[in-house]
């Protein structure tokens, strides 16, 4: 294995965008984050693959977050961003290094009319959630504490047993939809292994 | 038996001592990443009378199990041994 392959932070992450002038305003104005680039093109692929904006903003330590902006072409239902739990999984959530540097952005946010939904301690990161004009959820938050070795090795222990847990039940028919199958499966796996 | 094994991570540090308070819990430290409470037929827990946040409580028996949840409310959760 090739251990020195490593991926080096965030790029860009992208979404579209129907609001042009909001979400410029949004990113560039309200949150302050530079726009640093820009690319415009003539739709190239399908016939009707639309003209286009693509445009980035500087989130911070080389990361960016981009819209496409494709002109002349309506939203579809099946984009459109719902306060759901499972659309709102989807989300970009930018670090901060402390608690008066989180204060200061809260400050900001609701200085500029953003409403901050709520703002919670949890595991291993304290955030404040707001949205984008598009709906996007957004979230700002600072590391509680860092990733301990026992962190990862309980990860791997917890996603194997809802792994095995899952093949188990789907070859009953079953669906696993019940986190305790998951918990036992995982004290069987520690018990295995620590005899 | 009923044992609930508990990750030795800050977090969940509340959720040792509060079972310390738990009449018929046994509680063995951490051994290769795991705090173990034990009881060798039921383990019973009251979230208000210990403390703790729902945050702790949703997530209480994430670092695994081995018994069967009984009962498991907003305040009460009683896990049964299997055998």
């Amino acid at each position: 294995m090739n251990t020195s392959l490593r991926l080096n932070g965030v790029h860009h992450s992208a979404r579209p965008t129907w609001k042009l002038r909001e979400t410029v305003e949004f990113y560039r104005d309200t949150l302050g984050l530079p726009l640093v680039h820009a690319v415009s093109a003539r739709g190239w692929g399908p016939a009707n693959h639309p003209d286009f904006l693509h445009f980035f903003f500087d989130s911070g330590a080389g990361s960016t977050i981009a819209f496409f902006y494709y002109l002349g072409h309506e939203q579809p239902d099946r984009l459109k961003h719902l306060p759901t739990f499972d659309n709102d999984a989807i989300h970009t959530a930018w670090r901060v290094d402390t608690k008066e540097e989180l204060a200061m952005w809260r400050q900001r946010l609701e200085q500029r009319g953003v409403d901050v939904m709520f703002q919670v301690e949890h595991e291993v990161v304290e955030s404040l959630y707001f949205r984008d004009p598009n709906g996007y959820f957004l979230e700002i938050g600072r590391p509680l504490r860092e990733f301990l070795e026992l962190d990862a090795f309980d990860a791997a222990l917890t996603l194997q047993a809802a792994m095995d847990e899952e093949a188990r039940q789907r070859a009953r028919g079953e669906q696993l939809d019940e986190i305790e199958a998951v918990w036992r499966a995982k004290g069987d796996l520690i018990l295995q292994g620590l005899g | 038996m009923v044992t609930v094994f508990v990750p030795d991570i800050p977090e969940f540090l509340p959720l040792i001592r509060a079972a310390e308070k738990v009449e018929g819990c046994l509680v063995k430290p951490a051994q290769d990443g795991y705090w173990r409470l034990e009881s060798q037929r039921v383990l019973r827990f009251s979230r208000k009378a210990l403390g703790l946040g729902p945050a702790i409580w949703n997530s209480a028996l994430s670092g695994g199990f081995v018994g069967r949840i009984v009962e498991w409310d907003r305040d009460t959760m009683i896990i049964a041994s299997e055998d």
